[in-house]
């Protein structure tokens, strides 16, 4: 069995049925579809999202004594990293923990996007193919599909001309990395922390403007669960710091 | 070694770009191809091409007459913009997923891009005129899928943006315009005045030919993208809900549906996408899940079944009592329709999509290698002609 079969079985076929039959139960809308859909895998995913956020924020408290560390150790490079890694390792936290998250994510992505095109009739060869994926046991998916591709405002098989959505997916995903960006008196990390916070919205505004809708909602709907179990996870993070600047700037006035 | 946060999210991505780029750009997902049929008049064979041409053959030894003509559009995208088609040069070739139709002296050909094109083929020069363009400027806002009819002096078809469409053969002005309003992907059906046509919204519609005016519409469990074959009065079709239906021409009532029930084994486990052929009083119809039925046109009774063990898109052709069917992995059928005996007349080892034609005993074969075979149906002999120019 090839790659690309694996990856059928295991990842598109189940997307694929559990989008066409979630979508029966959602009065058809595909919009609802994939913002339960969203929710469904970011509850399957809690635990590695909570471990993530505490990872970092293990490693925002672990800053101030990175940099001095990094200070102390400036000419000797070999030495500093054995000391950060003695230091993570005594603090519990490791940067894979901050990244294994958005790494199981991204196969979901490419499925969801590969669903998306399938399933709304985008490209005729696609739409053929979906008939493979179907499971013959679960009558109904046959005659489901293609499934409604319209959504509020939306054609969730072509990007949004309106460019609401691209905004939305770059606002809130800049809240999401606000809100997981460390303060710090470093200034070369400073700078590069501030380049990560807008490259990783700007690059998905940009995607938004060329790929399907549909994946640009499931982009806002998970950045806005991420937003919200950041805050009761780890509070408003970087963001507190933009509130207690404004508020410091409104005092002032 | 120095644990730096940046770089790895930098790093990541980086992964995710190439990702993305490799899911929407690698020719896999969100491309079109096209996968026209073709249409036959006096020895010369129009066909469109994966690389969006419309190809002059002659038939008597597949040589190419002339240059194809090819359909361009303005180039739709860039960067990730794969949509219909990738590429990023000013202009880009327009698949073409609609089989060709011809009059006396003109061929219609629709685009992907939602045009229709008419030309003259100049014999004696070997050229290929643009006679009209439908419409003249910028697109009809559908993609055309469907294939053309040419029928009563106009030219008949559907287009995804939920419209039927008669325009005048002779000069591509709009005869009429009917707005069903969802994607349509099946080739009209005439008979006398009556267009039959299948729909996504998982209705077949009986429209005037002469005016668009709807005179009855039948609804399934499924979408309809199987094109409706006409027989003695009765409208045969398949559907997405995996079934097939016998509907009267004349008022759109059922007359019966197959499988009435679903039974262990003869259930169709997959939707009909082809044309159904019917021949002396029963109906063949090819599914995706690689079988054939055979049903009594009368009553829908399963008199037989063929399993080719592979799923069937490509309608079939019939040539005299020989149904000839190919499946996606390119293997040909022969299937006798005197005696329910099958026979593979050859493998041709690229993938089939396209639906069969025929003629003079000759069944025409196009492929996703954009390689056109011609096949003679008792024996199986084949021969290759290459379609793309580039």
């Amino acid at each position: 069995m090839d790659i690309g079969a694996v990856w059928d079985l295991i990842i598109l076929s189940p997307m694929i049925n559990v989008l066409v039959v979630l979508s029966s139960y959602l009065a058809n809308s595909f919009g609802l579809t994939i913002i339960v859909l969203t929710i469904v895998i970011r509850a399957l995913m809690y635990p590695l999202t909570v471990r993530q956020l505490r990872a970092t924020k293990g490693m925002q408290e672990l800053q101030p004594k990175l940099t001095e560390l990094r200070k102390k150790y400036a000419k000797d490079r070999q030495r500093l990293a054995k000391e950060e890694m003695a230091m993570m390792k005594e603090a519990g936290v490791s940067p894979a923990g901050c990244l294994l998250p958005m790494l199981i994510q991204m196969p979901i992505w490419i499925a969801l996007y590969q669903s998306i095109i399938r399933v709304l009739a985008i490209a005729p060869e696609d739409f053929l193919n979906l008939s493979r994926h179907l499971y013959s046991g679960w009558s109904l998916v046959f005659s489901q599909v293609p499934l409604e591709s319209s959504f509020l405002w939306l054609d969730l098989s072509t990007p949004d001309r309106l460019l609401i959505l691209p905004i939305l997916v770059g606002a809130t995903m800049w809240l999401q990395q606000k809100m997981v960006t460390p303060t710090t008196a470093d200034t070369a990390q400073g700078a590069q922390s501030r380049m990560m916070l807008w490259m990783m919205p700007l690059m998905f505004t940009f995607f938004s403007l060329s790929f399907p809708s549909g994946l640009a909602l499931y982009w806002v709907a998970s950045n806005i669960i991420s937003i919200v179990i950041q805050y009761f996870i780890s509070g408003w993070g970087g963001l507190a710091t933009l509130f207690g600047e404004r508020q410091t700037a409104e005092k002032r006035k | 070694m120095k644990i730096n946060r940046s770089r790895i999210l930098l790093l990541l991505v980086v992964l995710l770009l190439v990702a993305i780029t490799v899911t929407s750009c690698a020719r896999t997902v969100g491309m079109a191809r096209g996968w026209s049929g073709g249409v036959i008049s006096d020895g010369t064979l129009f066909i469109g091409s994966m690389d969006g041409s419309l190809v002059a053959l002659d038939v008597s030894d597949g040589s190419q007459l002339g240059e194809p003509a090819v359909l361009k559009a303005e180039a739709t995208s860039g960067g990730f913009g794969c949509l219909p088609t990738c590429g990023t040069a000013a202009t880009q070739a327009v698949p073409i997923y609609s089989s060709p139709a011809i009059n006396s002296d003109l061929v219609y050909v629709g685009g992907y891009d939602g045009k229709i094109h008419a030309f003259k083929f100049d014999v004696d020069r070997l050229r290929q005129e643009p006679r009209w363009i439908y419409p003249r400027q910028g697109t009809i806002g559908g993609l055309i899928v469907g294939g053309l009819v040419f029928a009563q002096g106009k030219v008949f078809f559907g287009s995804s943006n939920g419209k039927v469409y008669a325009l005048e053969a002779n000069d591509g002005f709009k005869d009429w315009i009917v707005d069903i309003g969802d994607k349509i992907w099946s080739t009209p059906a005439i008979d006398g005045n009556t267009l039959f046509i299948g729909c996504f919204d998982k209705k077949l519609y009986a429209l005037s030919t002469i005016d668009g005016t709807e005179k009855w519409q039948f609804e399934t469990e499924g979408a309809i993208v199987s094109t409706a074959v006409v027989y003695n009065g009765i409208v045969y079709f398949g559907s997405f809900d995996r079934h097939i239906y016998a509907v009267s021409a004349a008022s759109g009532n059922l007359v019966w549906r197959f499988p009435e029930a679903e039974e262990e084994g003869t259930t169709p486990e997959n939707w009909f996408w082809a044309r159904p052929v019917v021949h002396n009083g029963t109906v063949y119809a090819a599914n995706l899940d690689g079988r054939v039925y055979v049903l009594d046109a009368d009553n829908g009774r399963r008199l037989a079944g063929f399993d080719l063990e592979s799923a069937i898109s490509s309608s079939p052709v019939l040539v005299d009592n020989l149904v000839i069917v190919a499946t996606q992995e390119g293997i040909v059928y022969s299937l006798d329709t005197t005696t329910n005996q099958e026979k593979q007349l050859t493998t041709l080892e690229e993938k089939v999509n396209a639906p069969l034609f025929a003629s003079d005993d000759t069944v025409y074969i196009h492929t996703v290698e954009d390689s056109l075979y011609a096949i003679n149906p008792v024996s199986g002999a084949r021969q290759k002609f290459e379609l793309s120019t580039e």
